[in-house]
C-alpha cells in the first residue's frame, strides 16, 4: 500500500511538472460533507493535470443511530446480579487532516485522486449509556488505567491506524471523482468516490491512571471475554472505509 | 506573494496533524526522610520483666501480662511497639518525635529513652503506667533504597477475579467496609471485615514492613526489597484483611509510590490484586 501511494504521488508531481505549467497560481477554499466528515480545504494546482488539497475533516458526533444495546448484570464483576439493559449509540469519530492529490487525464472534470488521511485514528464511536450506578465506579484495569462509565456513559471508540500508528493513522486513500478542486470560474462542485485503508480496526477506550494520568487503552479479550473475536468478526468489514463526499470550491485568487 | 500566501495557508493546516499530548517523566526524586538517622529497631533481651500494674489500676482483678518485645522507629517518624500479652503479640503504631535520638516521645503511647550501647539500655515510660527498665539489641536502619521511609495510602485499587471478566475499583484512602462493599456487590465474600482503614505502608532500612491502621493498631513483617520487586511476610495476620504474605512490586511515578501486591481473599478461591497509591511521608 505504501509502494502504491507513494507511486501515484510521485506520478501526481511527475505530470504537474511534464505539463510545465503553471505551480500554485491559484487557490480555492473548498467545504465539503460525506462519510469522512465535514471538511475544510485549500486547494491549488501543480500544473494543469494536477491539483493539491490539503485540509482538516471532523465527523466526531456527527450521525448517531441508536441501538437495542446490550444487556449487563447491575454488578460489573457478578454475572449473577440482576441484569440491565444498556442501549448503545453509535457515530462517527473521525477527526483528521488530509492531503490529496487530483490528477486530472484529460482536459474535462473527471479524475482520479490519491493521497492520505492523517490523524486520529478513531473512526467510530459507541457509547453505552444509562448504564447501572455501579459501572461509575467499578471498571476494568487495563494496563493501570482503569476503564469505567462516568455518569452512566462509557464511550468505546473504533480506532485503526492504516499505516501509521494509533496516536498518528495515516490512512491512504484511492478514488475516482468528478470536479476542479480550482475553479476555472468562481466555483465548482465535486463528487468523491472512494476508500481509505485504515487496516484491522480495535476497540479502545479511556482509561485513569492510578495516578490521575488519563490516556487510550486498548481493550482486547485479556480484559473483556470475547473481545478479540467480536473486533475480528466485524473489524475485518471496516478494514476499507468509503468515501464518498461532495464539496464545493471557491476561487480566491 | 500569492506563493507565499499558499504556502502559510498550508503550513498553518500542519498543526492538524500533530497531537500533543505529552507524558509527563516518571519520577522518584524524594526528599530523605525526617527521621532517617533515628531510624532502627530494639528487640528485647529474654530476660526482661512484665510491665508493672500502673499505680491507678485497682487490684482486685489481675491485670493481664504486657510485655513490650519489640519497638521500631521509622524513617517517617512512625514507631511500632510489638506487646506481648497472654501469648500473642499486637502492634500499636503511632508518630514519634526525637531531637537527640535518645529520647523518643511516642504519641499514644509514653516515651522511650535509650543509652548505652549494645545491648541499649531502654527505659519505658507508657502513659498512667509506671516505668520499665529493659535491655535491648539496637539495630540501626541501613540502606539508601528509596522505599524505606513511610508512605501514606491515598488511593486503592483492588481488582478481583472469579468471573469472566476481571472487575476493579478505586477508592480513596484504603477503609476496609467500603472495599468489602465492593467485593461482596461483585460476588466475593469477604467474611469478617474490621472497621477503620489501612493509613500508611512503612518500609524500613532493618528490613520491615508495617501496615499501620487508623485505629492505631498495625501490622508487621519481614520484607525486602529489590529494585521493583518486593517479598514480606506477616509476623501475625491478626488486622490484615484481604492481603496475605507474599510476593509485590513497587513503582514510582509522578511523585507517587505504587505498591501492587497480588492477594487472594481469606476462605476462598477467588484471587486478585490490591494496589496501593502512595504519598511519601515526611
Amino acid at each position: 500500500m505504501k509502494k502504491f501511494l507513494s507511486l501515484c504521488i510521485a506520478a501526481a508531481f511527475a505530470l504537474s511538472f511534464n505539463a510545465g505549467a503553471q505551480v500554485f497560481n491559484h487557490l480555492a477554499l473548498g467545504i465539503g460533507a460525506g462519510t469522512d466528515g465535514l471538511d475544510l480545504e485549500l486547494a491549488a494546482p501543480l500544473g494543469s493535470h494536477v491539483d493539491v488539497r490539503a485540509g482538516y475533516g471532523m465527523g466526531f458526533g456527527l450521525i448517531g443511530v441508536r441501538t437495542g444495546g446490550i444487556t449487563l448484570p447491575e454488578h460489573p464483576g457478578n454475572p449473577a446480579s440482576a441484569n440491565a439493559n444498556v442501549p448503545l449509540k453509535l457515530g462517527f469519530g473521525m477527526s483528521d487532516a488530509r492531503l490529496l492529490f487530483n490528477i486530472y487525464p484529460g482536459k474535462g472534470g473527471f479524475r482520479f485522486t490519491v493521497g492520505a488521511y492523517m490523524g486520529a485514528s478513531r473512526f467510530v464511536r459507541g457509547t453505552f449509556t444509562g448504564m447501572p450506578a455501579d459501572y461509575n465506579n467499578v471498571g476494568i484495569d487495563v494496563d493501570g488505567y482503569l476503564v469505567k462509565a462516568k455518569n452512566g456513559e462509557l464511550a468505546i471508540d473504533l480506532c485503526a491506524s492504516g499505516i501509521g500508528s494509533h496516536g498518528f493513522a495515516v490512512k491512504p486513500y484511492v478514488g475516482i471523482g468528478y470536479g476542479r478542486a480550482v475553479p476555472r470560474s468562481i466555483v465548482s462542485f465535486n463528487v468523491d468516490l472512494g476508500v481509505q485503508y485504515q487496516g484491522k480496526p480495535t476497540a479502545w477506550a479511556r482509561g485513569e491512571g492510578l495516578t490521575g494520568r488519563v490516556q487510550d487503552v486498548q481493550l482486547t479479550s485479556k480484559q473483556l471475554d470475547g473481545m478479540d473475536k467480536i473486533t475480528e468478526d466485524y473489524g475485518r468489514y471496516m478494514t476499507f472505509w468509503p468515501t464518498l463526499s461532495i464539496h464545493v470550491y471557491f476561487k480566491l485568487f | 506573494m500569492k506563493k507565499i500566501f499558499l504556502a502559510a495557508s498550508l503550513a498553518a493546516l500542519l498543526p492538524l496533524l500533530f497531537s500533543c499530548g505529552k507524558v509527563k517523566e516518571n519520577s522518584n526524586n524524594f526528599e530523605e526522610p525526617r527521621f532517617i538517622q533515628y531510624a532502627g529497631q530494639l528487640v528485647m533481651r529474654g530476660d526482661i520483666a512484665p510491665a508493672a500494674a500502673p499505680a491507678s489500676v485497682p487490684v482486685a482483678a489481675p491485670a493481664a501480662v504486657s510485655v513490650i518485645e519489640y519497638i521500631e522507629f521509622t524513617e517517617s517518624g512512625l514507631y511500632v511497639v510489638g506487646i506481648r500479652t497472654d501469648g500473642e503479640t499486637s502492634y500499636k503504631a503511632g508518630k514519634f518525635t526525637t531531637t537527640d535520638g535518645s529520647v523518643y516521645a511516642c504519641e499514644g503511647f509514653g516515651t522511650v529513652e535509650l543509652s548505652g550501647s549494645n545491648p541499649v539500655n531502654v527505659t519505658v515510660k507508657r502513659n498512667g503506667g509506671a516505668t520499665e527498665v529493659l535491655k535491648a539489641d539496637f539495630k540501626k536502619a541501613a540502606g539508601s533504597n528509596v522505599a524505606y521511609r513511610g508512605w501514606t495510602v491515598d488511593k486503592t485499587r483492588v481488582t478481583v477475579y472469579g468471573f469472566n471478566t476481571p472487575a476493579s475499583a478505586d477508592f480513596t484512602g484504603c477503609n476496609f467496609q467500603e472495599i468489602a462493599k465492593f467485593l461482596r456487590d461483585n460476588g466475593h465474600e469477604p467474611g469478617d471485615v474490621p472497621s477503620g482503614s489501612l493509613q500508611s505502608v512503612s518500609f524500613t532500612g532493618v528490613g520491615s514492613i508495617i501496615f499501620a491502621y487508623s485505629d492505631g493498631t498495625a501490622n508487621v513483617g519481614e520484607c525486602t526489597v529489590s529494585g521493583a520487586s518486593v517479598n514480606f511476610s506477616w509476623r501475625s495476620t491478626t488486622r490484615v484483611f484481604v492481603i496475605e504474605g507474599g510476593k509485590a512490586t513497587i513503582d514510582y511515578l509522578d511523585g507517587k509510590c505504587i505498591l501492587k501486591i497480588d492477594a487472594k481473599l481469606k476462605n476462598s478461591t477467588t484471587s486478585g490484586s490490591v494496589t496501593f497509591v502512595m504519598s511519601p511521608m515526611a
